[in-house]
Parts: structure tokens; sequence; C-alpha cells
């Protein structure tokens, strides 16, 4: 008799093994052991002659455990067919697998400074080579931007129509709120709460719990200046343009 | 319809992306100049079916894909096969260096994405002449060329994908097909084409093609058998997306259309076919047909045939059927004499198989039904699997089936055939615990005896057992089936042997008249029974150096 | 010469290593017994092509250049039985007698290194045969005791035997739902930390990924092993198509990761394929160029389930194969409309590269993909990636916060320290991807 393959499932594991009938039943216990973690004495083995169906018998309990005996009987007495599926259940309430699904633990921390320590890192890379926020110009580049923002910025006005261009096309809209939006970033740019015409936005001027604009349902989004061309922009009437189509 | 002939009637266009047909042209009642009727291929794309103020202007095959547009300079009327050609795969060198960057859209210009010796991808394609697969899906390919001009210049092409353009018959697919002598694949797939045939340019230009892609042509079977019959080698076939409701060839004289001997796969993915039987008798003209898939159809029932003879499907092996509304195992029972010698099948997707409630198990079920396949929804089955599958359906026929013998044989058509080959089940229960007691009977009790060390000499086979110093023997229960290295192994930790010592010991064989024979170590090809090891065996175990 | 060197290790790793050269010898026109099929001359890719994967006999024989190692011989039996027996030498098939029962330590110190020695021979008489080796492509499992536990020993020892060498890997991830033994976690974490200073790239494949595609893209209601893996060897048969076949750039091993690793540690790019569909389907979508190109931006035709819309890319290259033409797809990459902005780190260099191989995908005639004229492969490196590492270091601090299962490790005379430097590690690493993702400036484009 040669090895068969057969499926090994337990409530954390699942996978096609190959075992041999001529194993003694405590050999593979001690095989189930090392794929699902259940130490032999806590095993209840079922027997699911066809993998994916219910029927199902116990073939070995946790009951009366002995090892001696587990040694004299032959898997082949099972009959287990290929691909047919062995279940363990863990019978053990204390058993280091308990919890290992939804338990959540403190996981491991390597703090900043641990890290920090550490020669063969990103952080490292970027230290040593002035990369990132640790390259000199980094800060300028930051306020270049800030103030371009801000410049941008001073010329949208409440009340200004506008246009609002994408790679999902062209947005029209009313401006509703020119300023700082403290719950978007902290770094005092400036950001522009629009009302378009047509329900494409992300809000109704509402975000995280503060009311910057009213805008109707799904009307109003929050962008940067850049992104908002002021002009005049009237509102389209989605009706209008059916002369060269009928 | 408004009865003006006019030379734009029929022409296939281009409008910004979307293509069309041209269905009218004249005026519309209430508005001023004229106007393009057009029926789209895209049925979204459609206002109506050709209606405006309660008058029909033209008909719409698709419901709803209708709309009239100017005459304007967008729209495009296509170009020439190798126009489109040249146009796509003569690329200019650009002497780039080597390098060449475009701008990654979705990343605001910010990201340039780098590309190295396309200049020599360039080079090789644009040798026209040396093309074997070509592809212009979507370039508004409307006519053939000169004569001759096509097949000057790229001769060499097995494979030509004309998938989306503006090709408005069959007669102008011919007229390019015609140069390219050795064209063996042609895809077609959305293009809208008019069945009239002019048979002197079709008869000589399909005769290597073998493979054929018609999806999203809303050709029906009448016409596609049509073309074929132009087609000689034709073996694969994909007409899927077609609409097809029915494969009814209508009553004319001119119907009489011929076999096609050397089709052997047919796709008829995403059309509306419903009746079984209908298929399997529009299939007759197939008798070599071997793959038949129709996934995604609306087939809601296998009618039953009494005799596999009469089958049109009969030497059919792969089919799939994903994707319909099969509802009732009777439909798999029915397809067992529809096609007796079916290989792999797909069958995801129907209600019959859908696993509602967990445990029922109807990948079994449908292995159990249909005896012939080897592979189901492409997983394959193993002999073990159709073993238990069968098994498992005897049993849920005991408990699930009804009584009545007779009527348990046509709910359950292989209910005898199973019995006969396992047993009733009812009577399983006590075989299969035979069976069992039979296997302890067949465990073998070998006595082994351990040879006591002695420096004076190691043992040969002639060497007599009655002689030798021994240690009391341990009985170990077996299989006779079990080979020498599980055996050895066994051995070894009976006895407590490091695991080093495996291949070192020796194991004689007592045998008759006091003799012994070595068991070799390393001969893992034959079974204990095959050397002679009985119950009550006696084994030495001599331990090496 | 160029050669490439393939190590399987593992039964994950055989396995995918079959579905490979099944599917290579096919594309280079080599038969299962190792000779050309009838009307070729040569094998298809050039002979500068072909034979960085496989090696020419006297006989006209065609050997591949790989080595099959498993600690337990059923996997390797296989191979030796199978249909493609009689491509490979003997000689290429290591296989112990005893298993390394899901155990990383075993596959690493105890049972793997009995039979190191002998690998190293094998694989130094492979080398030896080899005019310009330029290096090693791996395939094996992190969660399994062989793949990683002697994968890890394997790359370990060739980088001290052949240094400079390239070093690629496909690493088969433990899936989140399906694990096949309870300590996948600790595994994974132990021979990542190993690899991690060793191999020059590794394309990670997350099995449940793959499984979803096969759901999804080919109909198959419960994919076997199989399926999974003829899946599998498509996407790498199109990352080393550029090693076999002509095309754009002959890429050399190492250029991966020049192309792709802007520092060593973060060397996990996320590939992406398309077009993956069945051959019960018809052709109806076109798969053009746009198509696919657009279809590798798509969460659904990833290796490893992540979301790179969150993450930032430091480099990418796009594989085409078959029949593109350079004008579609540099249309295709200009024109890309991804569901949010592509990022990129913008503090140090990064890349977007294209490559164009001539040679279209091909099919292997038991796979239910169907071949396509052509394909895409996209390679990048995001930092979406490490919500994978993130997934399994959690799982292992769950097991490793009641010491479950150490005992095994121990056991084997791993030490305890083992554990802690790992995680260690892979917390850095976190720590890696989190530096890289920031200091980036803020997109233009932002919307809330």
């Amino acid at each position: 008799m040669s090895d068969i393959s057969v499926y090994i499932t337990s409530d954390l594991t699942s996978s096609e093994r190959r075992i041999s009938p001529q194993w003694d039943l405590h050999y593979l216990k001690t095989k189930l052991e090392l794929i699902t973690g259940i130490v032999p004495k806590d095993q209840i083995i079922q027997h699911y002659p066809i993998a994916s169906s219910d029927e199902k018998r116990i073939i070995s309990s946790n009951e009366k455990y002995s090892k001696e005996q587990d040694e004299q009987i032959r898997v082949a007495q099972f009959e287990i067919g290929p691909y047919s599926r062995l279940h363990v259940i863990d019978t053990n309430p204390d058993s280091q697998l308990q919890g290992l699904e939804e338990e959540q633990v403190e996981g491991f921390k390597l703090s900043e400074e641990e890290y920090a320590k550490k020669s063969n890192t990103v952080l490292r890379w970027k230290k040593d080579n002035q990369l990132g926020r640790f390259d000199p110009q980094y800060e300028a580049e930051k306020q270049k931007k800030l103030q371009e923002n801000l410049k941008i910025s001073e010329n949208i006005k409440v009340g200004d129509r506008c246009r609002v261009i994408n790679i999902q096309g062209q947005r029209l809209g009313t401006v509703k709120y020119v300023g700082e939006i403290k719950q978007l970033d902290s770094d005092g740019n400036i950001w522009v709460g629009v009302e378009f015409d047509e329900p494409l936005g992300r809000n109704d001027g509402l975000i995280d719990g503060t009311k910057y604009f009213d805008a109707r349902h799904n009307h109003g989004s929050f962008l940067k200046p850049k992104q908002v061309e002021v002009g005049d922009f009237p509102e389209e009437d989605p009706f209008a343009s059916d002369d060269d189509e009928l | 319809m408004a009865a003006v002939i006019n030379p734009e009637l029929g022409r296939r266009i281009n409008y910004a992306g979307n293509i069309g047909t041209i269905k009218y042209t004249g005026p519309v009642d209430g508005t001023k100049g004229l106007w393009f009727g057009v029926e789209w291929d895209d049925p979204s794309r459609g206002k109506h079916s050709g209606m405006k103020d309660g008058k029909q202007y033209f008909p719409c095959i698709v419901p709803n894909s209708g709309s009239f547009i100017r005459a304007t300079a967008n729209i495009s009327y296509g170009v020439s096969f190798l126009a489109a050609l040249s146009e796509k795969y003569n690329e200019i060198p650009r002497n780039s260096a080597g390098r060449e960057i475009v701008t990654l859209g979705s990343s605001n210009g910010a990201i340039e994405v780098e590309a190295v010796g396309l200049d020599k991808i360039r080079a090789k394609l644009s040798r026209l002449d040396t093309l074997r697969e070509v592809s212009l899906d979507n370039k508004d390919v409307a006519s053939a060329d000169n004569p001759g001009s096509i097949g000057k210049t790229c001769p060499g092409v097995r494979g030509l994908d004309l998938t989306k353009n503006l090709l408005p018959s069959w007669e102008v697919v011919a007229m390019i097909a015609t140069e390219l002598d050795q064209l063996e694949r042609l895809a077609l797939n959305q293009n809208r084409l008019i069945a009239a045939m002019n048979t002197a340019v079709m008869s000589n230009a399909f005769r290597k093609l073998r493979e054929v892609q018609l999806n999203d042509t809303l050709i029906s079977w009448y016409e596609f058998r049509t073309v074929a019959a132009f087609m000689p080698m034709l073996g694969y076939v994909e007409i899927g997306y077609n609409r097809l409701k029915t494969l009814e060839i209508p009553h004319t004289p001119s119907a009489d259309l011929p076999q096609h001997p050397s089709i052997h796969t047919i796709n008829f993915d995403s059309n509306e076919l419903f009746s079984w039987t209908e298929i399997c008798d529009s299939l007759r003209p197939l008798p070599a047909l071997e793959r038949l898939l129709l996934s995604s159809n609306k087939i809601e029932r296998i009618e039953p045939i009494s005799n596999s003879d009469t089958s049109s499907l009969r030497n059919l092996k792969h089919l799939a059927l994903s994707c319909n509304a099969l509802a009732n195992w009777a439909d798999l029972d029915g397809l067992v004499h529809w096609c007796p010698n079916l290989e792999s099948l797909k069958l995801t997707g129907n209600p019959v198989v859908e696993d509602t409630q967990p445990g029922k198990n109807t990948r079994q079920l449908t292995i159990a039904r249909i005896p012939s396949i080897r592979t189901l929804d492409a997983a394959a089955i193993s002999s073990r699997e159709r073993t238990d599958s069968e098994l498992y359906y005897l049993s849920y026929i005991t408990k699930h089936g009804p009584l009545d013998e007779s009527a348990r044989c046509i709910e359950h058509p292989r209910w005898k055939e199973l019995c006969q080959k396992y047993g009733r089940p009812d009577e399983q229960a006590t075989s299969s615990q035979k069976k069992r007691d039979t296997l302890g009977n067949r465990l073998l009790d070998i006595k082994i005896f351990r040879s006591v060390r002695s420096s004076s000499s190691a043992i040969h086979s002639s060497t007599n057992h009655s002689e030798l110093p021994l240690t009391e023997p341990m009985t170990l229960r077996v299989l006779p089936t079990m080979t020498m290295r599980p055996f050895r192994l066994k051995v070894t930790k009976s006895y407590k042997l490091p695991r080093s010592a495996q291949n070192s010991f020796k194991l004689w064989l007592k045998m008759p008249h006091g003799a012994l024979a070595e068991l070799p170590a390393d001969d893992d090809s034959h079974d204990l029974a095959w050397w002679g090891i009985e119950s009550d065996s006696e084994l030495i175990l001599e331990e090496g150096e | 010469m160029r050669e490439v060197i393939s190590v399987n290790v593992g039964q994950a790793g055989c396995q995918i290593g079959n579905a490979c050269w099944e599917l290579y010898s096919q594309e280079h026109g080599i038969r299962p017994d190792g000779y050309l099929q009838d009307g070729l001359e040569r094998p298809k890719g050039g002979d500068e092509g072909f034979s960085t994967f496989f090696s020419e006999t006297g006989s006209g024989k065609y050997v591949p250049r790989a080595l099959y190692v498993d600690l337990e011989p059923n996997v390797i039996d296989e191979v030796r039985t199978g249909a493609y027996r009689h491509l490979f030498h003997p000689e290429q098939l290591i296989a112990g007698k005893e298993d390394a029962a899901n155990n990383y330590a075993r596959g690493h110190y105890t049972v793997g290194r009995e039979i190191l020695d002998d690998i190293l021979d094998r694989v130094r008489r492979m080398t030896d045969q080899c005019d310009g080796l330029q290096g090693f492509l791996f395939t094996h499992s992190l969660g399994g005791g062989t793949g990683s536990g002697l994968g890890s020993l394997l790359l370990e020892q060739l980088s001290i035997d052949y240094g400079k060498k390239s070093k690629l890997e496909f690493a088969v991830y433990p899936a989140p739902q399906v694990s096949t033994s309870v300590v996948e976690p600790y595994n994974t974490v132990l021979t990542t930390h190993t690899t991690l200073e060793h191999a020059d790239c590794t394309f990670m494949v997350d099995n449940e990924a793959i499984y979803d595609m096969c759901r999804r893209n080919l109909d198959i209601s419960r994919p076997s092993f199989g399926a999974l893996n003829s899946l599998i060897a498509q996407v790498v048969s199109s990352v080393t198509a550029s090693l076999r076949f002509d095309g754009s750039l002959n890429v050399d091993l190492n250029e991966f990761q020049t192309n792709l690793v802007p520092y060593p540690r973060i060397h996990f790019p996320l590939v992406s394929y398309a077009p993956v569909f069945s051959k019960a389907r018809s052709t109806h979508e076109s798969n053009n160029v746009s198509e696919i190109t657009a279809s590798c931006f798509e969460p659904g035709n990833q290796l490893v389930k992540c979301d790179p819309r969150i993450g930032k890319y430091m480099a990418t290259c796009l594989l085409y194969r078959g029949d593109v033409v350079t004008r579609d797809v540099q249309n295709s990459v200009a024109q890309i409309k991804a569901k949010k902005t592509v990022q990129l780190v913008d503090w140090c260099p990064t890349g977007f590269k294209i490559g164009i191989c001539f040679q279209p995908p091909t099919s292997i005639p038991g796979s239910e993909l169907a071949s396509a004229k052509r394909a895409v492969c996209m390679l990048s490196n995001t930092t979406a990636i490490a919500e994978a590492w993130k997934r399994i270091d959690k799982k292992f601090d769950l097991m490793y916060s009641k010491r479950a299962f150490v005992h095994w490790y121990v056991g084997e005379g791993m030490e305890e320290g083992e554990f802690t430097e790992a995680r260690e590690d892979l917390a850095a690493l976190e720590r890696d991807y989190e530096e890289v993702g920031t200091d980036s400036f803020p997109e233009e484009e932002e919307e809330y």
C-alpha cells in the first residue's frame, strides 16, 4: 500500500498532505500535531470520507488516550481513502492554540530610538544621503509650495463660479469656502470648498463633524486651490445641446 | 422607411469613437436640414429605435440603438486595409539614442516613463513582409486595396485581428483574406457584416482558415453556415455575444447547406439560446464537433433522448454549460445519453449546482451521475474521487430517493448499475465489516530475534541458525503489503535503535532446513509477501559494525 | 552566454517549477523528452535567448538549467515519473528521505543541513557548465518548512559561494485564510529575515490572490493547486520572457534589481498580470494594449492582496509581450486612467520603465487560462506591499506572545533569540516602508 493524499484540516489550518496506511496511529497524531499544532493527547480526529461532505465519523478521540495503545493501531484500519479529509479538533481549553484567531495582543514594538540606532535602514539611508526631510532644501521647498498655494487662493473668493478638471472630466460649481481646514492638514494650507452644480462631490460641506459650508448632499468637495479655476462658467442646461443630435 | 436610394445607406461610420451603421439619410419632420439615421453598435449610445414623433424612419436590429446625427466632418468613413496596416506598423524610427519618455496618465504629469530600445521593435515590425501576426482592431478599416497589393505587402500573415472596424460586408473581408495565402486565424469581432455574398470572391478567400472569431457581430446561425461553407479547413469557431435565440435555418430553397466536417470547437458564449434539443439538431452538420461551449445562455432543460446513437453530440468530449438555468438533476441524467463520450464539463452557475446549503455535495452528485467525465469545472476527477462520489450517491439515494424500486430507477438512472458495481448500500455495512475483519486477519505476526554480537564471525547464508546465540523474540504485526524501507524503520523503532543504524543492520529470514536468506536493505520495490515473509515467519536482526 | 539557474525548493517550489518548465518548453518548442518539436531546427528564442535557461547536449537534447530540491521524496518522485521525466537529468532532482515537518529549523539547521553539501555540489557542477552565469532564480514558499528553511539556507550559501551573482526569488506568501500549517507565520518571518540581505529581488505570490483570480476570471469554483500553479507559471514566464526572448531590451537578471530596487531592503515588487480569461469564454473584450495596461492598475490583477492606491510608487516596470506596437504602448501609458492618482516617491531617484518582447504568451493544453495575443506584466515597487508584512507580523505576535510552538524550533537546535531578532528585523522593514512613504510633497490633486 502506498502513500495517499488526504486533506488535513483544523480550525486554523487546511492543507493537502500525504499519509501512509502503514503508519501507526500515534505516528499519525504526531504528524498532525506538526500541521495543526494540536498535541496528540488533545486530538479528536474526525474522518470525512468525502472531503466536502458533512458525513463523518470519529476515528480517534482524546478519551482514554494512551500512546502505547495508539502505537498498536495501524492507520490502514481506518480505510482512509485518497482525497478524503481528516479534521482535527483541539479539546484542551488551555492549549497554546486557543485564542489565536480573535485575540488582540500587544504586538512587537520597535521604538523610534531603536529604529534610529539600526545601521541598515531606510532612515539611515535618507540621513546619510540627505534625502527627503534630511535634504537641506526640504523645508524651503515645503514653504515655497505653501506660498504658491496661498497666492493662488488669494484670487479665489466665496461666491465665485468655478471649474474643476481632472481625469473624470469637467465639473462646474460655486466656491463656498476658502481657508484652512485643520482636519485635513496642520501645515497651514489653504483649501477651497466647492458646491458643484451636479451631485458629483464627496460630501455636503461637512468634514469630520465640522460644517464648513452648506451644500446639497454629495454636491460638496474640498480641493486644493490649484485645482479650482475661477471665471465665467455659467451653469449648463442639460437639455440645451440637442441641436446636433436627435 | 423613406424610399430614397442613397449611396450612404449601409455605410459604416466612426463618430467620436462610436461605431454605427447609416440606416437613413434625409429630413426629419419638424427640423431643418439633412440628418443621418444611425444604428449604433453600442446600444447604450442610442436614443430611440429609429422613430421620431410617431414616425418610423429606419428599423433597428437592437431596440433603442438608433439616433439622428448631422452629416459633419467629424464622421469617419474609414481607411483601407493597407493604410491602417502601415499607419500602425510603419513607425518611423526616432533615433532617440535608445531612450524615450512618455508621461504616465493619472500622475498629473509627475511620472515620466522611460522606454529603451523601442527603435528595435519599430525596425522589426516595419518590415511588413515578415509580419505573421497582425492586429488592426479599432483602426477604422473599411475597404480592401488594389487587387494584389495586400498580398505583395504582407504575404506572411497567419493571424489577423480585424475586431471593431468599419468593414461593411463579407465581400470586403473576402477581398482582404483572399490575398493572404497563409491566413489561418481571423478575428472579426464587433463588426456588422452584410451577408450579401459574391460567391466568386468568397470561394477562394478562406481556403486555409482554421480559426474564426465572430463575437458580437449579430451574425445569425444561417449566415454563419453560409459563410463557413467557404472555409473548408475551419476547425475553431467563436460566435459569442450575438443575441442568438435560435439556430433555426430558414426554409428557403437555397438553405441546402453543406456539412462542416472539420469544425471541432464552437463557442456560443453569452447568447440567448434556450432549446437544448434545437441546438443539438442544428449541430448535426458538424460531425467532428468535440468541444461545445454554451456558457451564459438561457438553457433551462436538457430534454431526455432515448437513444445515444441518434445524438448529434455522441462524439462530444468537452462541454461548457456554466451560467445557464439548469435546475434539475434530470437534466444531467439526460446529458449522459446525449453525450456518452463526454470527458470534461463546466457547470458552475446553474441553479442545480448552486451550493445553497452546505453539504449538498453537488460536485459528488454530478460526478456520480455522469460516468464518463474526468474533469468537472476545470478540476480533474481522480478515480478515487469517482468511487467516493458514487458511493456517496448510493447512500444519498437510500436516504433521499423514493423507496419504490422502479421509481428509484427513473429518478436515479444509475441506481441499478451502481448497485451492481458496489453492492446495495444496505448490504454495504456488513460487507465492509467483513472486509475489516479480513484486514485484521491479513496482518502478519513476525517474530524477530536479535543476534547476540560475537566478535568471532558475521552471519552468512550458510550459517545454521539453530547454532546462533539469539535473544528472546519480539513479535511485530505488519501488513504483507509493507515494503522493506518502512519495515526496517519499524524494526529500528521497535528495538529503539539509533536512527543512524537504520541502514546498517542486516535482516535474515529463517528458511526451512536451517538456512538463512538476507533481505536486502536497499530494495524497496517489493512487499514483504514477495520476499516470502508469512505469518509466523522468523527473522534475525544482525547489527552492523 | 548569460545563463540563469533555476532552483526550486520544497513542495510548492517544485510544483511551481514543474508548471514553469512545462510552459518554457512549450514556448521554446521543446518536447517533453527534451528534443525539438517537429519542423524546428533551433529552439525558439534565438541561441542567446533559450540558452539562458536550457543547455544543449551533444545528442541534440535540451536540458533545463534547473535544480529541484525537496526534503521528502513525494513531489520529486512525481517529477521522476511524470510526463517531463526525460527532460531532466537525475542529478538535477535532489530528494531527501525525511521531511521538514513544516518547521523552518528542520529545513535550515537539522535535516536541511544534511543534504546541503550534496546540493551545493550539484549547483557547482551546473555552474561549471556556464560561460557567464548571471545568477539564480528561486521558487519556494515562505510558509513551509523546506521552502522557508532550506530555501533561505541555500540562498545564504549561494551568496557566499557566488558573491555578486544575482539572486531573484518567486516566493509563495501564506494565504491569509488558507493556512497549510499553524506555524506558517513563524516560518515566513524567519525566512524573510534570513534572506533579506541575500536576495536581490523577491516577487511575492499570495495564493489567496491567485485563488480569487481563478474563481473570478477562469470560472473555477474550487481551484486546485494545479490551476493556481499554471497561472503562477504564466506570470513567471512573463517576467522571465525578456531574459529568454528577443525584444526592446535584453534584460539581464541584475537589471530587475537595478530598475526596481532603489534601496536593497526594499526589494519586494508587487506583480500584476493581464489578461486572465478562460478558454470557455469567447474573446469578447479585445484585450488591446490600453485595456490590459489599465487592468494592471486594478487590484484584481495583483498577485498580492494590497491596495496600491494608498501607497507610493518607487519604481515600476511594464513588461509587454506579443503583438504590441510602440505607439500603442506609449499612448496607453500616457492615457492610463487609474481610479486614483498614481503617487510617486519624489525625494529619491525612481523610475517607470517599459519593455516589449516579441514572443506572445502560450497556453499549456491542460490549463484553463486562454492564450492571449498579448499580455503585460507589471512589476511595481510600491509601499502598499508592506500590508503583507503587517498581516504576517501580527499573526507572529499572536503566537509568540504565548511562546506557542517555539519548543519545536528550540528542539531542533534553534536559539529562541533568533525569533526576536527576526521579528525585530521585520519591524524595521515595516518602518522602512513607512520611511519610504513619507516626505514626499503632498499631491497637487486632492479631494475630500
